[in-house]
């Protein structure tokens, strides 16, 4: 591992096998976190975000590849293949907050009871009861859940409550690595803000690192010191925020600045419209996976899939990345 | 009910006993959708959204005790008040699914585990438009199809949990559409979708909203979406509807304290840096027990103490099409509400 990294991901790859259909939901898809930083991942729906989260955090098994990572302790590990005793130790640093917060939250458990639960599995013994709830409370206030609600069961909250039970259960424990995938989505846009900062101040206070896995682009601009771009299963586009925002590389990034809603009913912004449908992640196309919806498609493109290259300190996989000038966001005022 | 209104909610109330007491999360909510119109409610998460509009369709659950009206204008009818339908009943099932349909928060919900997704979208369409099996499973994949699902023969095979979130949420949108209703209950249809794909759903509402004169009550947190979707917002806040006006006047001229806080929350691409987002100081009370006071007097600072937590003020209309609840709103009917206000709270002092 470099030494500056806090995490690793080396060609991890992952398939799903049902009823004869092979589905690659993530293919060879490397990347690099320091600790303390935010990496936001974006891409079309489908695409392999949340499989990419919890292959990480070995809440999917990989079918192949890499995620090494630095403990608490200093020890460089492949999270992926570390074993169950040692695992048992670790396992808390990296936590997830998960898409759904309806199905993800049992909705046998009052919600304190759902937020201890992960005291109770990596502290059993260590942690009395009262400084679970103790702990509990702390966190609960801090992500702003009225601490009276917490006898309550999940179903009596709405989905913007359920979204805060979700965070503090991943950080209850003091992880070191966060993987939120649309923590914020469920949340009006003043209760969003205000997560936004507190996930910012606890960065800072926990020295935690994040991977923000999110469709809103204005959230991920704000948050993330890097952006992923992924495609139907791969990283097509990675670097840094404003710079990708203010200049994209690949086509398909491009188009999806360009869809992102503007508040303000009278800006109509020209969206590119992608041609043709969805590919289907079953049954890939040839060449650039983007190929068949580009506008900037060349013959060479349907041929031979373009390899993530640097260029210009960002990692872009198209053919043309060097010659073509895509159309971002202003950032002159 | 005039001729181009489709809905009318009138004052509608919701309270849920539970065994810490009576938590009151719908209070008094007035709105009303013209035909073929889009009609935005946004608002603080927890403010009522998701009650207020599944009280339309009568699939809360049956503690929810609900009053008021529900005024819908049934071709066929004529205004009916479908809160005096029993929830469970022939006639409100007749209009679920057919002239009132909706689209859910999470997908999860709508489908069940058990059948292919294939299966319960034809289930809708055998249901309320033709028996023939054939035709059905037609009809159900070429809206699978309309709202992008790729490889719509195979996917109609499949179980929800093969799909990714959007593509669940987008098969949950075809279930909803396949009977072409007459009003669509959207609450937070696009919020699991990515931007281009939510670009095409939205686009996608707004033609057949066109082909068959759909209104369509569109819950979301993302005020761009508003922006490019509704005629007209309302702005709830705890249980109330604290602002309502055109589009445009929400987003140029908000005059409720909340509306502008959330305005104000928008984090623009492009914009400077800044470390912190601006958000509305504190969070929402839990609501129980209120006192007579402005839901959102702790946090708003424009409050006028003595008054604003003594007194709750009604939602008045100061423009047409543009009404407000806040006694220190600058209008002249805001400043009657105030000063009728301040004679009450004089007189009960004198006393
Ligand atoms: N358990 C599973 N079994 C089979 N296929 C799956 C499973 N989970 C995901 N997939 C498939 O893998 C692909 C990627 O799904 P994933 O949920 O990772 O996408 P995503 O990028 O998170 O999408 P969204 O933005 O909609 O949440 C999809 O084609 C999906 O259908
Ligand atoms: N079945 C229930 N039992 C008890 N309380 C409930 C129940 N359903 C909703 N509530 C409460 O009623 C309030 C309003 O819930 P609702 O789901 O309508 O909010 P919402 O405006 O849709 O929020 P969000 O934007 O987060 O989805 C919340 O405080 C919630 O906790
Ligand atoms: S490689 Fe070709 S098809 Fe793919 S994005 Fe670049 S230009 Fe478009
Ligand atoms: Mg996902
Ligand atoms: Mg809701």
């Amino acid at each position: 591992m470099e030494k500056d990294n806090i995490l690793e991901v080396k060609n991890l790859h992952k398939t799903f096998v049902s009823k004869k259909i092979v589905v690659k939901a993530v293919t060879d898809v490397s990347f690099s976190i320091h600790p303390g930083e935010t990496i936001g991942i974006v891409g079309e729906s489908g695409c392999g975000k949340t499989t990419l989260g919890r292959c990480i955090a070995r809440a999917y098994q990989a079918t192949s590849g890499e995620v090494w990572y630095r403990t608490m302790e200093g020890k460089e590990v492949d999270f992926l293949k570390v074993e169950k005793d040692e695992m048992k130790k670790i396992r808390k640093e990296i936590q997830m907050v998960f898409q759904d917060p309806y199905s993800s939250l049992d909705p046998r458990m009052t919600v304190l009871d759902i937020i201890k639960e992960p005291l109770r599995a990596n502290y059993k013994g260590i942690m009395s009861d009262k400084e679970m709830n103790a702990k509990v409370m702390d966190i609960a206030n801090k992500v702003g859940l009225n601490t009276t609600y917490l006898k309550r069961y999940p179903h009596a909250f709405s989905g913007g409550q359920r979204q805060r039970i979700g965070i503090a259960r991943a950080l209850v424990v003091d992880p070191k690595i966060v993987i939120c995938d649309e923590a914020v989505s469920a949340l009006d846009v003043s209760v969003q803000a205000q997560v936004i900062n507190l996930l910012k101040d606890l960065q800072r206070e926990m020295h935690l690192t994040y991977i923000f896995i999110s469709h809103d682009l204005s959230v991920v601009e704000h948050i993330s010191d890097e952006v992923g771009v992924m495609y139907l299963g791969r990283m097509v586009e990675f670097g840094k925020t404003e710079e990708l925002f203010a200049r994209p590389r690949h086509p398909y990034t491009e188009a999806l600045l360009s869809a992102v809603p503007v508040a303000d009913p009278k800006i109509e912004i020209e969206r590119i419209q992608l041609k043709g449908e969805i590919p289907n992640p079953a049954n890939p196309p040839s060449g650039c996976y983007f190929h068949e919806r580009c506008s900037y498609c060349q013959q060479k493109c349907e041929e031979q899939v373009p390899p993530l290259q640097m260029i210009d300190g960002r990692l872009v996989a198209c053919h043309r990345a060097e010659e073509l000038h895509l159309r971002g966001f202003d950032y002159s005022e | 009910m005039d001729d181009n209104m489709i809905l009318h909610v009138k004052d509608l109330n919701i309270s849920i006993p539970l065994h810490e007491g009576l938590l009151t999360p719908v209070r008094g909510v007035n709105f009303d959708m013209k035909k073929g119109e889009t009609v935005g409610l946004v608002g603080e998460s927890g403010c009522g959204k998701s009650l207020t509009c599944r009280a339309i369709l009568a699939i809360n659950e049956k503690k929810c005790k609900t009053s008021g009206n529900i005024l819908y204008n049934s071709d066929e009818k004529g205004e009916i008040d479908l809160l005096t339908m029993d929830p469970r009943g022939k006639d409100i099932r007749a209009i679920r699914g057919k002239e009132i349909s909706m689209i859910f928060q999470e997908p999860m919900v709508a489908f069940s585990p058990l059948y292919t997704i294939g299966n319960q979208i034809t289930e809708a369409t055998l249901l309320h438009i033709t028996k023939d099996k054939k035709k059905a499973k037609e009809i159900s994949l070429d809206v699978m199809k309309k709202v992008g699902i790729a490889n719509a023969e195979k996917r109609y095979n499949q179980y929800p949990h093969e799909f990714s979130g959007g593509m669940l949420q987008r098969a949950m949108i075809s279930m909803a559409l396949v009977c072409n209703p007459k009003i669509l209950i959207a609450d937070e249809p696009t919020t699991a979708l990515d931007v281009t794909i939510q670009a095409q759903i939205l686009e996608l509402m707004k033609e057949m909203q066109k082909d068959f004169n759909m209104g369509i009550l569109f819950i979301t947190h993302d005020l761009g979406v508003v922006a490019k979707m509704c005629d007209r917002v309302n702005v709830m806040y705890l249980g109330k509807i604290v602002e309502s006006g055109t589009t445009e006047k929400i987003y140029e001229d908000p005059e409720h304290p909340y509306t502008r806080g959330l305005m104000g929350s928008v984090h623009k691409i492009g914009q400077k840096k800044t470390e912190r987002l601006f958000s509305i100081e504190g969070t929402v009370p839990l609501a129980m027990n209120l006192p007579r006071a402005c839901g959102f007097y702790e946090r708003c600072d424009a409050r006028i103490e003595g008054l604003c937590d003594r007194a709750e003020p009604e939602l008045v209309e100061v423009a047409p099409e543009h009404s407000v609840a806040c006694f220190a709103c600058p209008h002249p009917a805001c400043k009657a509400q105030r000063a009728a206000a301040e004679e009450m709270i004089r007189r009960e002092d004198g006393r």
